[in-house]
């Protein structure tokens, strides 16, 4: 098994971890990045091979994992004749580590199975530190079968890896996560900035209030940091925006009511209009303070 | 030993009371209902009194209990109130959670008597009183706090002096604003998830890990999946202090977008009947009213849930077929 032909396609903040911890548990692994300088650059970090074009990645590889950007990059990689499908062999199995929509998981779901090759939608939590610490949070949509099979590949970078159900249960999971977490961040940044305003020392605040039901993992990791205007790091607020339209486009789906969801995806809207999209999805704050 | 009163036994009050008297304090009671205070005494000793004065009159540290402004400014001030009965050099400290404009108006009234006040309400539930395990968030000057807080110990697992008089109640704000929010989030999570056809338990197990955790998801998503609210805090008692925390905010200028928005919709709850459920009941304006699903009929959610992924299956299903 420390053999194993693996291909790893989309070496940005998260991949390219991902991909290193992939190499150092023994798989052989060949990586393609849209910017090669990237991919050079990670084959000179973890040895390994780069190849010109997804399909060339796939070619000959047992696992095929890809973590791109959003929709229209996780088509591009994956479909057409440079795309990863197409090097793909029957048997192969195909996961996919974007954030994206529940409906591109089961399209793909498809089309892999034309070719005889199994595919699991693996989102995952724990941002890039949990990444480079190889603590990532694995939710796994497919069947139990491919499960099984891809479980290895991924261990070497998750904490936890979790089957949820079929094909394109793992990002609807993902989404529940995103809708949880943007609602924390949108009502700590009302609650810290209710506490500015009236004049209250918001760190004692929040060493009062984080012991009790207003806890939180954003209350306990990210208060100080959003009163103290420090949004230089962590979560975009254009991967969240980004996150919470699909979050939306399922609920349409579906017929889910998500009114606060809704406001808070505008509230992302706004600080993107403002040319703010790259700070730290607590930036909301921002909006509070800087209206 | 310190001579005490306590005005106000409800399910805080009494149990808080109870606590003051196992800590080894002289206590004197009333409540409205004299029935309640007879309760009391046969379970704890101590004695009671007819109005708040004569509860307050001996007493060193004097606190209160009750349910709003309204019935605070009833037991603190007037003939029979708390501050009339009150000498001077003693301490009154209020826990009922109610708007800092109220703490400012006894506190005026209180120096006026040489009497000293500090507004101290409370976060922990009825378990955290009866446990005498309460958060308690204190406003008023530093050396009341301190003649104050060994007695409040009693009941307390944390006492803290978050500022001049209000900063205890604009804090119990901030902590009712970060928590409405998050249930928000949380039921429009765990409703998604049942719509969507996931077995909602099992994500919030996966997602309770990362940067969605918090107290409300890992007390209160599985009563949320099980439409249980016969518990808590109820949703009356939430309503209440978001119109105070909307209230200060107002007069501060800070912008609560969110939190006005989830006031409306405890409203709502309101309106349907849900005055004493629990405030996670949140869940229950997004599954209300949509057709055949676990808020229309909130004690069969199993059975709809069971409909609801069923359809969903189907729904999928279609879809993948059109796309072939």
């Amino acid at each position: 098994m420390s053999s194993t032909k693996a291909a790893f396609i989309g070496l940005g903040n998260m991949g390219y971890p991902m991909a290193g911890h992939l190499k150092k548990a023994g798989f052989d692994v060949t990586v393609y990045n849209r910017t090669t300088a990237k991919a050079e650059a990670w084959v000179r970090d973890y040895g390994g091979s780069a190849a010109e074009s997804p399909a060339a990645a796939a070619r000959g590889a047992a696992i095929v994992l890809t973590c791109v950007g959003n929709d229209a990059d996780l088509r591009a990689v994956t479909l057409g004749p440079d795309g990863a499908l197409a090097g793909m062999g029957k048997g192969s199995l195909l996961i996919d580590h974007t954030t994206a929509s529940a409906s591109i998981a089961r399209e793909l779901a498809a089309e892999a199975k034309k070719k005889g090759v199994a595919f699991l939608d693996a989102p995952v939590s724990g941002g890039q530190e949990g990444a480079k610490k190889g603590q990532l949070t694995i939710m796994v949509g497919g069947d139990a079968k491919a499960f099984r099979m891809g479980e290895p590949a991924m261990k070497p970078y998750a904490k936890a890896i979790t089957l949820m159900g079929p094909a394109g249960s793992g990002q609807l999971t993902k989404m529940v996560n995103q809708m949880c977490c943007a609602a924390t961040i949108q009502a700590l940044a009302e609650g810290m900035h209710l506490a500015v305003k009236s004049g209250l020392d918001p760190h004692l605040v929040v060493e009062t209030i984080s012991k009790g039901a207003a806890q939180s993992w954003q209350m306990d990791n990210r208060a100080r940091t959003m009163v103290d205007g420090k949004f230089d790091f962590g979560f975009a607020c254009d991967w969240m925006r980004k996150d919470l339209g699909i979050c939306l486009d399922e609920a349409r789906n579906n017929g889910a009511q998500l009114p606060l969801t809704a406001l808070i995806e505008d509230f992302y809207a706004r600080i993107q209009d403002r040319g703010e999209g790259r700070l730290d999805n607590t930036a909301l704050y921002r909006l509070l303070t800087n209206p | 030993m310190t001579n005490t009163a306590f005005i106000g036994l409800g399910v805080m009050g009494f149990p808080m009371a109870g606590h003051l008297v196992k800590a080894g304090h002289r206590v004197t009671v009333y409540n409205r209902s004299p029935k309640r205070t007879q309760e009391w005494v046969s379970k704890h000793g101590g004695k009671s009194a007819k109005t708040p004065a004569a509860a307050a009159k001996d007493a060193d540290v004097v606190f209160s209990c009750v349910g709003n402004d309204d019935h605070l400014r009833q037991v603190a001030f007037g003939n029979d109130g708390i501050l009339a009965g009150m000498k001077s050099g003693a301490i009154y400290c209020d826990h009922t959670t109610a708007s800092a404009g109220v703490a400012r108006e006894i506190d005026a009234e209180a120096k006026k008597r040489g009497v000293g006040f500090l507004d101290g309400p409370v976060s922990g539930g009825q378990a955290g009183a009866e446990n005498g395990v309460l958060t308690v968030m204190v406003g008023g000057e530093r050396r009341h706090f301190d003649a104050a807080a060994p007695v409040i110990k009693a009941y307390a697992r944390a006492v803290t002096l978050l500022g001049p008089v209000g900063a205890g109640q604009v804090t119990k704000a901030v902590n009712q604003v970060c928590i409405v929010g998050l249930v928000q989030g949380l039921a429009e999570g765990l409703a998604f998830a049942v719509r969507a056809g996931l077995d909602a338990r099992k994500v919030v197990g996966v997602i309770a890990k990362g940067a969605a955790q918090s107290w409300q998801m890992d007390n209160r998503a599985l009563t949320m999946i099980d439409d249980k609210f016969d518990f808590g805090f109820a949703t009356k008692w939430m309503h209440k202090d978001l119109g105070i925390a909307l209230a200060e905010a107002k007069k501060c200028r800070a912008h609560l977008p969110g939190t006005a928005l989830i006031n409306q919709f405890y409203a709502q709850l309101l309106a349907v009947g849900g005055e004493r459920w629990d405030s996670s009941c949140l869940i229950r304006n997004l599954t209300r009213g949509a057709k055949a699903t676990s808020a229309a009929k909130p004690r069969r959610a199993k059975a709809a849930k069971t409909a609801a992924k069923k359809r969903s299956i189907k729904r999928s299903k279609k879809r993948s077929k059109k796309r072939r």
